[in-house]
């Protein structure tokens, strides 16, 4: 895929607005929020961070799903350096999905973590990325990496839907989130920064992708 | 799928195993000490909460007991260089993966048959349901967690540190299996559930098992390949 | 509101220079 640098550029350019913009919408312009709970009031800035990574990490997986079983098909390897690039950005996403979740949590509920449906699952998440690069790391044989790799892809997100089913009745007992509403002006904020980090991760995914294939051929392969 | 090649390759793991039985002991001295330190660290004090706490016990004891085995199983068809033999055979992958999912599931279905009395037993567990019905869940989450494991060792058994790795890929792709099967035997156990009571969790094991099966048998061609 | 701004103006520098260090590689890449 070759773009033209310029277009590369402002799409950078659009998305360091936007996300400027959207971040300060969320931290200097809105004000309190109707809600159940005191602090959440305040509190509900996080959403504006939290759920556009959130959102950016589970496409990261679908991605390296897409790779994986491209992969298997084709025995084209740039399907699975999109695959392992695309991991190595969920994986990172990931992290700071459960961090800004965290983050949330404490002044919110009072303990960092709820074993909450959604913050397991996207815990297990995190887990199949690492077990996959842990995977990878082990075999030498490119071949027989992106091959295995791309195995345990497909069943590392196979099981993601089912955790989200488990946990979600396991945990019926337990105090589930409280949802809260956000207005039409908000809404559209947060639609922007999911947008536009999105856009980011595709940009960086594109980056990662290209650095990869430039390595392989400094190394001499194809 | 040709039953008659499954069932050799099975018979033929077999009595490979019941030669030396080394295996099999292994996995049963494995779950008996674990048994061991589990009953060590829950008694006395901690004796109200262990019917809480007790089906997670239980399938901790068998996923690890169960990863031990799968490792052996393994690990020596490839040391032994049979794996060769195998794929130069005229069966095909698909076969040899079925093959392989009926001997590790005999093989968890003695350490299960052994292990879960004396289970009871050490712990003192009062078990309030039908210990069929335990036997049964015990039975069908095993199942599962062997297709997957057959699955996944074939993958790991090509890396550098196999023994190592099993466990760190397995295990997340084994989650939702170990939550609803636990949850269903704490219903089952704990609260004397009847079959009806689990309905949801026995669909989700069953949804998970069919899917993984699935995938394992799609995919497991690409595993073999060198 | 006086956390808010700090925490505005810590994101906004965090990301200016995430946004320069793309730049930045891409730059090198081009160059290849």
């Amino acid at each position: 895929m070759e773009f033209k640098r310029k277009y590369a550029l402002v799409l950078l350019g659009a998305v360091y607005i936007a996300v400027l913009y959207g971040m300060y919408n969320a931290l200097l312009v809105f004000g309190p929020i109707q809600s159940t709970s005191k602090p959440m009031e305040e509190l509900y800035r996080n959403v504006f961070f939290h759920v556009p990574i959130n959102a950016v990490t589970y496409t990261a997986f679908t991605i390296t799903l897409i790779g994986s079983i491209m992969y298997l098909k084709s025995r084209d390897l740039k399907w699975d350096i999109l695959a392992a690039s695309a991991a190595k950005l969920g994986i990172i996403f990931g992290t700071l999905t459960l961090i800004t979740g965290m983050i949330w949590a404490k002044p919110a509920w009072g303990v960092y973590w709820n074993w909450d449906p959604r913050e397991t699952t996207m815990l297990l998440l995190w887990f199949v990325f690492a077990a996959y690069f842990a995977l990878r790391s082990s075999i030498v044989d490119e071949e027989a990496r992106a091959r295995l790799s791309s195995v345990v892809g497909i069943f590392g997100y196979a099981g993601i839907p089912l955790t989200y089913v488990s946990t979600t009745r396991w945990f019926s007992l337990h105090p589930r989130l409280k949802e809260f509403s956000l207005g039409p002006e908000m809404n559209s904020i947060l639609v922007l920064l999911i947008f536009s980090i999105l856009a980011l991760f595709f940009y960086l995914l594109w980056l990662d992708v290209k650095v990869e294939k430039l390595t392989k051929i400094q190394k001499g392969g194809v | 799928m040709n039953l008659k090649s499954v069932f050799t390759i099975a018979k033929k793991d077999l009595r490979v195993e019941f030669r030396t039985k080394h295996t099999i002991n292994s996995m049963l001295l494995f779950a008996g000490i674990t048994l061991l330190v589990f009953s060590y660290i829950f008694k006395g004090v901690y004796i109200k909460s262990l019917p809480e706490i007790g089906p997670g016990i239980l399938w901790t004891i068998f996923i690890f007991t169960g990863m031990i085995g799968l490792s052996r199983a393994f690990v020596r068809e490839k040391e032994l260089g049979t794996l060769e033999g195998l794929k130069l055979s005229p069966v095909s992958p698909e076969e040899i993966l079925t093959g392989k999912i009926i001997y590790n599931f005999i093989l968890m279905l003695i350490v299960m048959v052994i292990v879960f009395p004396l289970f009871i037993v050490f712990l003192n567990f009062p078990v309030k349901g039908s210990a069929m019905l335990a036997m049964f869940l015990l039975a069908l989450g095993n199942l599962g967690f062997v297709i997957v494991g057959s699955a996944i060792s074939m993958i790991v058994m090509n890396a550098r540190a196999r023994e190592l790795l099993l466990p760190v890929v397995l295990l997340p792709v084994l989650f939702p299996l170990i939550m609803a099967s636990v949850e269903a035997l704490n219903k089952v156990l704990v609260d004397g559930a009847t079959f009806i009571n689990i309905t949801g969790e026995v669909k989700i094991i069953t949804a998970y098992t069919a899917i993984m099966l699935v995938i394992s048998l799609l995919t497991f061609e690409y595993a073999l390949e060198e | 509101m006086e956390t808010y701004t700090s925490i505005f103006i810590v994101s906004t520098v965090m990301w200016t220079v995430l946004i320069a260090y793309l730049i930045h590689i891409d730059s090198k890449i081009r160059r290849l």
